[in-house]
């Protein structure tokens, strides 16, 4: 694995073996996080975003779910390479609290209501890192300091439903950064927040990878986050990878038509009012996940869409040879025709 | 548009929610969720109604339509007053405003067909005598949204969240109403579906001449469908103008940090961000003078003192700020 990289995901497959069929969450992605950076997941709801997080961290509930394919190849802090497909769960559990650290859409779930902040943040510092009590105490609030809240001493004695919802959001990242992970894995981490409160954690997140140095590794559906926090960009439709590349091409020459379809279809308040013309939607709906498409998934909402071309195999993640990748047969055309 | 005719007008609304507390459920307090609200919709207009959750659009759309009582304030539609009408002489009035929820998968009643859902508001009004003639309506309807006749005899778990919210405005256009209210109606959807919801909307609108109250909060959405917008912060409007105005040229204070939060789906533009402080404060002990005074970034002691009145500072164009000097 290149020096520069920190995680290498290949061919991953993640499959739900339910009463109605097996659900192939993932099937086949590949993706890379270099020291660093941050690289956004965007996608809509089902497309195995989540499930892709999940089993980089070993957190598939089993069962339903299995990993059943691909590698999680991961460069701990000692420059070693692993795969994290397989190690032992005690292997796991120090890559978790030292090297990977994860927060979710709803902190309230993963708070436990029960305990104090301080207690919680205190517990993982001297689980990971073998401090005493008072230590880990005092690294809480430290913590606390550094994500924003006010008060940092005092508030080590709040119990989770005594914040509101940014704090809280504050709070897990605090608790996440903690034992300084080299990636910090984001699934959704603004979306249950107001708008007012989504732009402090954007700002925070920010803030704390300049100074902390960590990867980001940032799953939303909101093109908008996207554009504001990501270096590269990895776009998922139905358990697969449809395109990937660095921000700013991405959104100015997107390649795969469901992004273009995507980045067409949101309103934009900069350019509000001078540009009234309707939006571009995408037809059609998300395909069920027990009855994909035959070869493209994308095929039956797609308006580049060839008969006997597109319906028969699965397209393959191209390189394009500037960087970036596409998995679309007719990608070549469609960009000479913009063009 | 129908020139001038104001067909939906609140007044000074108000809706506080009592608390109660200790062994004997006294009341202990109260939620002011809606403070005060003033506006006016004129037919064929879209009002946009945006704002943090817990502002109170929910509020102000439920309480002017009296599906809860206003603890204030008059509701006037097509020039007649309802606040205080009785049940039986509000009937014609709920034929002619209806809703539309934000939960397409809570808001659909999952033992019942698509067909049954459709038609329970014509039995309920009386519309459409005999069983085929609703049918003949269900029909008309689901093609009018976008969806197939054959639907009707299916469930609704057998629909995605864009189908469901395409039914759940079927039978909100199924008694022929003139005013709507859309609390939040894209808001649980993917991106993709959202701007089909979006498109339908607007395409009724102009087909069936609807006058909407849309509400929600995303910025961007609402700029795109409404004329005109209001945004309101812990029960109050802060600010109304035309969509155009309001987005180009924010008067006030609460306005420009809401519009500078919106993250811009584009990595090429930079802006420099205002980051509001803070929370937003609890609307059981809002406080005094002006409500966003706490996060304001050009708040004076005077704030404290006096509640801000909504008034007009460029034609069509009303803030509730004191200051005239910002903006
Ligand atoms: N425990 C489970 N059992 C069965 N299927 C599952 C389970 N967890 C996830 N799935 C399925 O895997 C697919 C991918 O789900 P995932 O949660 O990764 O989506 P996502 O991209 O994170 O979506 P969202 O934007 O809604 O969070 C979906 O079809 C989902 O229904
Ligand atoms: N039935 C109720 N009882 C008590 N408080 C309520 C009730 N409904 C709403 N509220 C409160 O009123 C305020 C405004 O709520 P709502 O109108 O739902 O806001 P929005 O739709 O803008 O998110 C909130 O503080 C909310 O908690
Ligand atoms: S492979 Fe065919 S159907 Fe799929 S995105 Fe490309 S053109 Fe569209
Ligand atoms: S009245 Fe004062 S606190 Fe309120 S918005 Fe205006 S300047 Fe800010
Ligand atoms: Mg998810
Ligand atoms: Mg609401």
């Amino acid at each position: 694995m290149d020096e520069k990289r920190l995680l290498e995901v290949r061919d991953l497959k993640v499959h739900f073996f339910t009463d109605d069929g097996v659900v192939k969450a993932v099937d086949g992605v590949s993706f890379h996080v270099d020291k660093g950076e941050t690289l956004a997941v965007v996608g809509e709801s089902g497309s195995g975003k989540s499930v892709t997080s999940l089993a980089i961290m070993r957190l598939i509930p089993t069962p339903p779910g299995r990993i059943v394919g691909g590698q999680v190849l991961f460069r701990g802090k000692d420059g070693q390479v692993k795969d994290l497909t397989r190690l032992s769960e005690a292997e796991m559990r120090r890559i978790r609290g030292n090297d990977i650290a994860m927060i979710f859409q709803e902190p309230m779930t993963s708070l436990n209501p029960v305990y104090t902040v301080g207690d919680q943040i205190a517990e993982a510092i001297m689980l990971h890192q073998g401090k005493s009590r008072k230590e880990a105490m005092e690294l809480a609030a430290h913590m606390l300091d550094l994500v924003g809240i006010p008060e940092p001493k005092k508030r080590l004695a709040n119990y989770p439903h005594q914040m509101s919802g940014g704090m809280r959001q504050r709070v897990m990242i605090a608790m996440a950064l903690s034992c300084n992970p080299s990636l910090l894995i984001a699934d959704e981490p603004t979306t249950a927040l107001d708008v007012t409160i989504q732009a402090q954690i954007l700002e925070l997140m920010k803030r704390l990878q300049e100074e902390l140095g960590m990867a980001i590794l940032f799953i939303t559906h909101n093109l908008g986050v996207v554009a504001e926090m990501a270096d590269r960009v990895v776009v998922m439709y139905a358990g697969r990878v449809v395109e990937q590349a660095d921000v700013v091409p991405l959104f100015k020459d997107p390649l795969h038509p469901y992004t273009r379809g995507l980045l067409h279809s949101v309103p934009r308040l900069d350019l509000a009012a001078e540009r009234r013309e309707r939006l571009e939607a995408i037809p059609g709906n998300v395909p069920n996940p027990l009855y994909l498409p035959p070869g493209c998934a994308f095929h039956p909402r797609c308006k580049h869409y060839v008969e006997g071309l597109c319906d028969r195999e699965v397209p393959p993640l191209e390189d394009t040879g500037d960087g970036r990748q596409v998995r679309c047969v007719r990608w070549r055309e469609i960009r000479e025709v913009r063009a | 548009m129908n020139g001038n005719h104001v067909l939906l007008e609140i007044r000074d609304l108000k809706k506080h929610f009592p608390i109660r507390g200790g062994i004997l459920s006294r009341v202990v307090g109260s939620v002011k969720a809606v403070d005060g609200v003033s506006f006016a919709i004129k037919k064929g207009e879209v009002l946009g109604l945006v704002g943090e959750s817990g502002s109170g659009k929910t509020t102000v759309g439920r309480t002017l339509l009296r599906l809860i009582e206003p603890t204030g304030g008059r509701i006037l539609f097509d020039g007649q007053d309802i606040t205080d009408l009785p049940k039986d002489k509000l009937r014609p009035y709920r034929r002619r405003m209806q809703i539309i929820f934000q939960d397409p998968f809570s808001s659909l009643n999952p033992r019942m067909t698509v067909g049954d859902i459709i038609a329970e508001p014509l039995i309920i009004h009386g519309i459409g005598k005999t069983p085929q003639e609703r049918t003949e309506r269900v029909a008309e309807l689901l093609k009018l949204v976008g969806l197939s006749p054959d639907h009707m005899r299916r469930y609704p778990h057998e629909f995605s969240g864009g189908q469901r919210q395409r039914i759940g405005i079927a039978r909100a256009l199924a008694v022929a109403p003139d005013f709507i209210v859309a609390d939040e109606p894209v808001s649980a959807l993917d991106v993709s579906i959202q701007a089909q919801v979006v498109n339908l909307l607007q395409d009724l609108k102009e087909e069936l001449g609807l006058t909407l109250l849309f509400i929600a909060h995303d910025l961007a959405v609402v700029e795109y469908i409404s004329d005109r917008v209001a945004v309101m912060y812990l029960g109050k409007v802060m600010e109304v103008a035309s969509s155009k105005e309001l987005y180009r040229n924010p008067k006030h204070p609460y306005t420009e940090a809401l519009l500078s939060a919106v993250p811009i789906p584009d990595p090429t533009v930079k802006r420099e961000r205002i980051v509001l402080q803070g929370d937003i404060p609890s609307p059981i002990n809002p406080p005094s003078g002006c409500v966003f005074r706490t996060r304001c970034r050009y708040a004076l002691p005077e704030c404290a003192q006096v509640v801000p009145e909504l008034k007009e500072v460029a034609p069509g164009h009303y803030k509730a700020c004191i200051r005239d000097d910002i903006l």
